[in-house]
């Protein structure tokens, strides 16, 4: 039997019920919302489902622990009034967040967890509370002190009374409706919800979803997962109208794995799911666009064997269209809202406040901007970083707040929106902001740029200097007010990612961090090039202009290679040089292209022999190790299958500076 | 002694044809009539019957609703949808939503008395 295929189940269903929990607990958390049953329905709901899950992967500490909630939400049921007891949210949420925990070490293998007495304590004390004193939240103190596997002190019941929990087996059940039913579709739903009350429905195939659309052709088959024999699942189909057969078949799972991990419980780091799920007019979409793309296709073909070549330009536009349609489609299926990695974001600051003792309050606007996958994929970390950075260094502790004179909860607000193909982050704090003067001192200090240097230097390339690697472990020591570990590495994955940031600040008043990213990465616009013997791919994105220019405006000088333009010199590179394809090197022609770009805030040539061609490519990020070697933010592949790598030009511009 | 029902649809003439089906049964007495969803959960909590036939098309509240708002407060309410032919996304709602089973418009007598016998065995 494969287990892989139960625990990727288990995990992408038990995140989905904790990422949806939390959304309910902060409906509950509202001030000025009145408790209302269907959150608090769901939320028992949800980690009931849990419960069940867990037990038959027989993960019993997940299973327990949910199992504690889910008798909290059922006393609160018995009246909604509950639901504003002061601490309810927070202990809800901290359980929410140590079972993503122990969810993320059972993706990783672990089969054994650390049991969770205190939070279960916590847990069981608020139901005796509810219990006993009729909604006083604090509870009994004996309640509160009672470990789960000690006698239960007379005041509190605490969950002892339910009988113990069977271990559950996961059942394979397949029925057939009666052909001449009415309504099969609803018979079929009815099915389900019998086999719910059994048990906990971990798939069905048609979902009730299908079989609200009309799609049911009979047969409905759902994996059941119950603490029940299997004669009493049985007995429950029976009770049911219009089931012509059925068949019950027990899934037998190993009962000994082989622990692979430790088991400790690490804070969650959850990835994005790697299936989509689609609406299936998109998959119809794809094939009206897939029939145009055949149509014209042909067309062409027969265009171009009888030479007509205005039919041919024809059916090559047409044919233009058709992809650049199913391109949308395809991109708009890879787009996944900001909401997605909101959850993770939110589970970092809260352990951090937690632990640091400081008083926070995030607050995240414009998350149905949808960005690629990859995109979002690769910002959790600098996100993630970020957020913690201001936690962590940028806000101050309350105490310190109040003596400033500002509110003891920090404010941190992050902002996502979207302008054309571009998508912009803006991460803003109240904290102590960052002292540039300090800043400049430190890197001056420690080497990382002259006096005359610094004396040069913007503003905002004085905080930029905070992301020189090796500039935060020289920060730490002097204890400068400014950011931890870690910037070096954020800003290399943003641009990476062909992004962009930068800092804002005033100092006392707090910080601002943009980033400036692509909407997708997957396709981009550029320039094939040759330089040196190979063929390079420039962004067109970062190519401001091309031009051709002569051998004889191009000037070495002692502080480099410059190219004369009107009557201005601006800096140039070699492409060959700067990669140092010396074997390839040939002397530039008379007349040789040139791409002119921004590095920062200058503009910059750069010559290669020959530029070939303009056209889209489809971006592959380099994997590691290649993916070390700043000069190049990806590869592509060209229609002849030939490998090319995409320069990245301002790194490029550097690393010759640096050579 | 006889099942205690509360009949529930906006058309008169539905809600006799159904007060006779239950009725000729022998085994069933209709207790109570309602034209509309905020009417059925009035007269549920009034008459407190064993068993509802819920029509769900009504103005004012429709079945869907009302279904909800009785099992908020009884969550072991027996409630059984009558829909007319086409409304099958509406009847898995309603079972979504608690209905314990239904019938198809236009019924047979058979039809409803299998139903209703099925849905009232359970509990």
């Amino acid at each position: 039997m494969d287990m892989s295929r139960y625990l990727d189940l288990f995990v992408s269903e038990a995140r989905q019920h904790l990422q949806e929990a939390e959304q309910e607990i902060g409906k509950l958390a509202t001030p000025g919302t009145a408790p209302a049953a269907e959150p608090l329905n769901n939320l028992f709901r949800h980690f009931h489902s849990l419960k069940g899950m867990a037990a038959s992967m027989g993960f019993a500490a997940i299973s327990t622990l949910s199992h504690a909630v889910e008798d909290l939400f059922d006393e609160i049921r018995e009246d909604v009034t509950r639901a504003s007891a002061r601490g309810l949210a927070e202990l809800v949420l901290e359980a929410c967040d140590t079972l993503s925990g122990m969810v993320q070490s059972a993706a990783d293998g672990a089969t054994s967890f650390p049991a969770q007495d205190d939070l279960i304590a916590k847990v069981k004390a608020q139901i005796a509370a509810f219990k006993g004193a009729g909604g006083s939240p604090e509870g009994s103190a004996a309640a509160a002190r009672t470990a789960p596997a000690s006698a239960p002190p007379p005041a509190a019941t605490a969950g002892t009374a339910k009988p113990p929990e069977r271990p559950a087996s996961v059942f394979r059940c397949r029925l057939q409706v009666d052909p001449e039913a009415e309504l099969p579709g609803a018979r079929a739903a009815l099915v389900l919800r019998r086999l719910e009350s059994v048990g906990t429905v971990l798939t069905s195939t048609p979902a009730l979803a299908d079989l609200a659309a009309g799609r049911f052709d009979g047969t409905l088959t759902v994996l059941l997962s119950s603490p029940e024999p299997r004669g009493r699942i049985a007995a429950a189909v029976e009770e049911l109208l219009d089931v012509s057969s059925y068949g019950i078949t027990e899934e037998i799972l190993p009962t000994e794995m082989s622990e692979r991990k430790g088991a400790g419980v690490k804070e969650a780091e959850p990835s994005l799911p790697s299936t989509i799920r689609i609406p299936t007019a998109s998959l119809d979409h794809f094939l009206d666009t897939l029939g145009e793309l055949i149509t014209w296709r042909g067309s062409l073909g027969a265009a171009v064997r009888s030479k007509d070549l205005a039919a041919a330009a024809t059916s090559h536009e047409r044919l233009s269209r058709a992809v650049d349609r199913l391109r949308e489609e395809v991109m708009a299926i890879r787009l996944l809202p900001f909401e997605h990695i909101v959850p993770q974001l939110n589970l970092g600051v809260r352990a951090l406040t937690r632990q640091t003792g400081k008083k926070v309050a995030l607050q995240i606007s414009g998350t149905d901007v949808a960005l690629d996958r990859a995109v979002l994929e690769e910002i959790v970390d600098p996100l993630n970083h970020l957020l913690r950075n201001a936690v962590d260094h940028g806000i101050e502790g309350p105490a310190e707040r109040m003596a400033l004179g500002k509110e003891p909860t920090g404010r941190l607000t992050l902002a996502v929106t979207r302008s054309g193909d571009r998508v912009g982050i803006r991460l803003e704090d109240d904290g102590r902001g960052m002292d540039g003067g300090r800043i400049l001192a430190t890197a001056i200090r420690e080497g990382f740029v002259t006096p005359e240097e610094g004396e040069a230097l913007s503003p905002q390339e004085i905080l930029m200097l905070t992301t020189i690697p090796g500039f935060s472990t020289a920060e730490k020591t002097t204890e400068i007010s400014g950011r931890g570990v870690g910037m070096d590495v954020v800003r290399t994955r943003i641009e990476k990612l062909d992004g962009r940031m930068w800092f804002e600040t005033r100092v006392g008043v707090g910080l601002i961090v943009t980033l400036d990213l692509p909407l997708t990465v997957a396709v981009i616009d550029a320039f094939i090039v040759e330089s040196g013997g190979s063929t390079f791919a420039v962004p067109s994105s970062v190519a401001m202009r091309t031009q051709l220019v002569s051998a004889r405006s191009l000037r070495e000088t002692r502080n480099g290679l410059f190219l004369e333009e009107a009557s201005t010199l601006v800096p140039a590179l070699r492409c060959d040089d700067a990669l140092n394809l010396s074997a390839g090197r040939r002397p530039l022609p008379f007349r040789f292209p040139v791409l002119m770009f921004l590095d920062g805030a200058t503009r910059t040539a750069l010559a290669v022999d020959a530029i070939r061609e303009r056209r889209e490519l489809v971006v592959k990020p380099l994997g590691s190790p290649l993916d070390h070697l700043r000069e190049f933010s990806g590869a592509a592949l060209l229609d002849d299958g030939r490998i090319v790598l995409i320069l990245d030009l301002p790194n490029l511009a550097h690393a010759a500076a640096g050579a | 002694m006889a099942i205690r029902v509360l009949v529930v649809d906006d058309a008169l003439y539905m809600r006799t044809m159904i007060r006779d089906i239950l009725t000729n049964c022998g085994r069933y007495e209709v207790v109570g009539e309602a034209s509309n969803g905020r009417e059925a959960v009035e007269r549920y909590l009034e008459l407190k019957p064993d068993l509802v036939t819920m029509d769900i098309v009504m103005p004012e509240l429709d079945g869907i609703e009302a279904t909800r708002e009785i099992l908020s407060r009884n969550p072991s309410a027996a409630i059984v949808m009558c829909s007319a032919l086409g409304q099958e996304a509406l009847v898995i709602e309603s079972i979504t939503a608690g209905a314990k089973d239904f019938i198809v418009k236009p019924f047979t007598p058979d039809k409803v008395i299998k139903v209703v016998d099925n849905v009232l065995k359970g509990s």
